[in-house]
């Protein structure tokens, strides 16, 4: 054959198809677009020198390149499915498999090309955007250096280069295994009806039920952070499952129901529901997983971002922190620190104020009745309390009231003291060590260093710190190294303009390299020098939140395009025969819209539900994070909602028009 | 009164860039009687689908009329029309036209569901129009599971059971083999025999040997016709044949 054929039949096959493979192009000019601004900002010198920030964007770039390989792989097998029948009238006409393969890696090639060219330019062009945008959102210096990321450039090519190849691979597998008259068949092979699989469609309400068990149940942050990921897996399962066996299921139960069955506005869509189901349970199911996942992403990530103020106080419950460890019966020195800090403060200007000054020895503890014994060897689900031991005198002067406590007693604060399980208990035992109970309730102490603490805390006020030191023995002989020692904690607001406050927390940090007579350790943690890694950490997540996203929402519009393309064509045929066998226009087009709507909106509906039920577990979640703000995340979760079903009913009326076009068209 | 009038009908077709006009009906003009089993004859092109079409309502004539039962068919509004196809016509066609989203008993009673039929009153229908064709042990299948020979004896059921005045056939055994042709045809006359007026246009001589009249169509105008009366089927054929010859070597015409 004459050179340039090939390449010629391949775009001619090109233009052709244009309704298939624009959408197609395009998806890969966008993943292109995505994943090298993705890149450009992980490599982006700013990024780099930041830890919190370039983890996190790193983690951005595994995503996008996992999703674009899924995706693209996915798209690909919509188009191919489409061009097996112009493949099999090719090969009919004499056109040699090896042919028609070399005609296909020269389309192959073409969209690669074009695509990652566009999709690169195209990128560089938006990478201004978008790290104004990231920037913008983390409060850097918006004269940042804007560049082109050679890096970037390579790793796009090379990535989408990988994929085109793998998609070449597959469309040539499934040419070479097809006989012609096959390929001639190819779009409309699968005419079948679908089996009702019941023990499928059980397997999904289990699943699905287990992943929302857990999610629905699960009672502390630390259990929801080890169960999460399973429960996601389960209703990822569930889904599939459901939406693939169970919706047959139920179609076939509605059909078995003569008298509701036979009713003009039934009829057709029950049977018009089995067969979609069929071909696009599965494209559903993705569906109402990438909703899922972008409304979770981006509700849990502009929450944390808009709730950051909270979660800095709810880290640093004041603006500075500085405690001091000493080995338990060491003579510490709790004086000379504090004068050390007061002279600090005064000397810089400044004044402290809510000014908290305490020792505690704090223990971590399971309990088993009024025992409470070490939980190194318990599982993990159950809960764990946090002990702190204080002395009456810190209490009266970090509460301003007064418990009495003798020798051997112990004043307890909690919220199992207060349970009715506790209401006999006379003495409690600590690590074998046996406290009478001196009374329970009044004014916790509630010190902020232990507000960010996820396990029960429980305060215990002990005459005076020694009588902690055999608790502090014991706990250290079961623990090893593990306990924390007895601390010194020195907590404080200061007043001035942030820069002065940030000046007096640079000075202050270098407290941590003194030497105090008997300390073992010095910790320092201000509020306003963590603010910085606070907005890396929490801008960047909540940039990425909606970059993802974005790339989710350009992932589920397409699935969608592409799925009303697929079935218009097959719907064509038979709304046509419904039309001569008596239906009319207008009967037709309401059974068209019934289907196409319920069709649309069921994987909106699941998407929702399954955030509802995710709600709590979400919630504990986002605790681990320090965000306790409840409200503040319900407030974000149902606006995701709404803005998401509002672009999702755009994107609805748009693709329904490209149906209505082809159903429609005069046969 | 005929059942079926059709008086001077003409339809011209417009390509869709306004330039040429095609003429695929001239001025045809024949009605049929109840209980009549008529063919209409012609050569691809020679107008018989568009003249079933307009018959049918699915397509309007540039001029003149087709009367059913004394009403004028071209005059329904669109809105009632799919109604009036519904209730007054049967339809079966060449490629069955069967949904492969429904099984055949599904299938057969669309028109009724569709006319707001109660189901239990549907089976009573199906029950002899399914023993009559024999198809009774097939009615739980799909289209995609039986054979041409009974898609279109499914299709047939489907254009009795609402008992239509007129059954309009478009190439029924088009898409049959010669066994599963005779069966149907044979289906098709003992269905007339029963009082059921038939149009069929068809290509097949042997088709339309089964009809008591043959209408044969050239360029859009009725070139003759053939009544079958006493003779044996045999006879007819052999009549229809050199009918067709004459025909296409462009006779003249003659009674």
């Amino acid at each position: 054959m004459r050179k340039g054929f090939f390449p010629r039949l391949a775009a001619t096959g090109l233009k052709n198809n244009r309704q298939t493979y624009l959408p197609y192009f395009l998806t890969c000019t966008g993943t292109v677009m995505m994943f090298y601004n993705m890149c450009a900002l992980t490599y982006h010198a700013s990024t780099i020198q930041n830890s919190n920030l370039s983890s996190v964007m790193g983690l951005g770039m595994g995503v996008t390149a996992i999703f674009a390989v899924i995706f693209l792989f996915y798209t690909n097998s919509f188009v191919i499915k489409r061009r097996k029948k112009e493949f099999g009238l090719y090969n009919i006409l004499g056109l040699e498999k090896k042919h028609i393969g070399i005609t296909m890696f020269f389309e192959s090639l073409y969209v690669y090309l074009g695509s990652t060219a566009l999709g690169i330019g195209l990128g560089i062009l938006f990478n201004k955007l978008v790290t104004l945008l990231l920037y913008r959102i983390l409060n850097f210096d918006p004269n940042f250096q804007f560049e082109i990321s050679p890096r970037a450039i390579v790793y796009s090519i090379v990535l989408f280069a990988g994929i085109a190849v793998a998609n070449l691979l597959f469309n040539l597998l499934q040419v070479q295994l097809a006989r012609p008259v096959q390929l001639l068949q190819g779009s409309s092979a699968g005419e079948k009806e679908p089996k009702a699989n019941w023990f499928i469609a059980v397997l999904g309400v289990l699943t699905l039920g287990a992943g929302y068990w857990i999610a629905l149940t699960i009672e502390s942050p630390m259990d929801a952070l080890a169960m999460f990921f399973v429960a996601v897996v389960l209703v990822i399962i569930g889904t599939y499952l459901l939406f693939c066996a169970g919706s047959i299921v139920i179609l076939k139960l509605m059909r078995k129901n003569k008298k509701y069955y036979y009713k003009p506005a039934h009829f057709t869509t029950v049977s018009g529901m089995i067969y979609r189901m069929k071909q696009n349970a599965a494209g559903l199911a993705s569906i109402c997983i990438l909703s899922t996942a972008v409304l979770v992403m981006i509700s849990t990530t502009v929450s944390m971002f808009v709730g950051m103020e909270d979660v800095l106080h709810t880290r640093f419950p004041q603006e500075i922190d500085i405690s001091a460890t000493y080995l338990p019966g060491a003579d510490f020195d709790r004086e000379a620190l504090l004068s050390y800090v007061e002279d600090t403060v005064t000397e810089a200007g400044r004044q402290t104020e809510n000014l908290e000054v305490f020792d505690s020895l704090t223990v971590s503890t399971q309990r088993e009745g009024n025992t409470f014994v070490s939980g190194s060897d318990s599982d993990v689900s159950s809960a764990i309390y946090l002990l702190v031991f204080l002395s009456a005198q810190d209490y009266t002067a970090l509460t301003g009231e007064q418990v009495s406590v003798e020798d051997g007693e112990i004043y307890a604060f909690g919220d199992v003291f207060e349970s009715r399980e506790a209401a006999d208990w006379e003495s409690i035992e600590i690590f074998g060590n046996p406290f009478r109970l001196a009374g329970t309730g009044g004014t916790s102490p509630e010190m902020g260093t232990y507000a960010a603490y996820l396990a029960e805390v429980c305060y215990l006020v002990v005459e005076d710190l020694d009588a902690a030191v055999p608790v502090a023995n014991a706990a250290q002989a079961e623990y090893g190294d593990l306990i924390d020692p007895f601390t010194c904690h020195i907590a404080f607001d200061t007043d001035g303009t942030e820069e002065e406050k940030a000046a007096l927390a640079q000075t202050l940090s270098q407290i941590r390299n003194m030497g105090f007579p008997e300390a073992q350790e010095i910790t320092f943690s201000s509020m306003e020098l963590s603010r910085d890694s606070f907005f890396d950490l929490y801008g960047g997540l909540f940039f990425l939140g909606i970059f993802l996203g974005a790339l989710f929402l350009m992932a589920t519009v397409l699935i969608i395009y592409y799925k009303q393309i697929v079935e218009g064509y097959d719907d064509k045929e038979r709304f046509a025969i419904m039309q001569k066998v008596g239906m009319s226009r207008r009967e037709v087009k309401g059974t068209v819209r019934t289907q196409v709507l319920i069709v649309f909106f069921i994987p909106l509906l699941a998407a929702a539900v399954h955030i509802a039920v995710a709600f709590p577990i979400l919630t504990k979640l986002l605790a681990l994070l320090n965000l306790q703000n409840v409200s503040l995340f319900g407030v974000c979760t149902v606006c995701t909602v709404l803005v998401f079903a509002l672009i999702y009913a755009i994107v609805y009326s748009m693709t329904a028009k490209v149906y209505y076009r082809i159903v429609y068209r005069r046969v | 009164m005929p059942l079926l009038e059709v008086k001077n009908l003409k339809k011209i077709y417009t390509t869709r860039f306004g330039g040429a006009q095609v003429q695929a009906l001239r001025n045809v003009s024949f009605s049929v009687e109840r209980g009549e089993y008529v063919a209409i004859m012609g050569e691809s092109g020679s107008g018989k689908t568009t003249l079933l079409n307009i018959i049918a309502s699915l397509d309007r004539p540039t001029a003149g009329k087709v009367l059913l039962a004394g009403e004028d068919v071209t005059s329904i509004p669109e809105k009632q029309l799919s109604v009036f196809r519904r209730k007054k016509l049967g339809f079966v066609f060449q490629e069955f036209n069967l949904l492969d989203t429904f099984c055949n008993r599904d299938n057969i009673y669309l028109p009724l569901v569709l006319s707001g039929e109660n189901h239990k009153k549907m089976e009573e229908k199906l029950t002899p129009i399914a023993k009559k064709l024999q198809i009774d042990d097939i009615l739980e299948k799909f289209p995609y599971e039986i054979s041409g020979g009974q898609k279109q004896r499914c299709a047939v059921a489907r254009a009795l059971i609402t008992g239509p005045q007129l059954i309009l056939a478009d190439e029924p055994t088009g898409a049959l083999d010669s066994r599963a042709s005779d069966n149907l045809l044979d289906m098709f006359s003992q269905i007339n025999e029963d009082g059921q007026t038939i149009l069929m246009v068809t290509h097949s001589v042997k088709a339309a040997s089964h009809a008591s009249r043959v209408l044969f169509i050239r360029d859009g105008e009725v070139f003759t016709q053939l009544y079958r009366g006493e003779r044996t089927r045999e006879a007819f054929y052999a009549d229809i044949a050199s009918s067709l010859t004459l025909l296409s070597v462009g006779g003249e015409e003659h009674a």
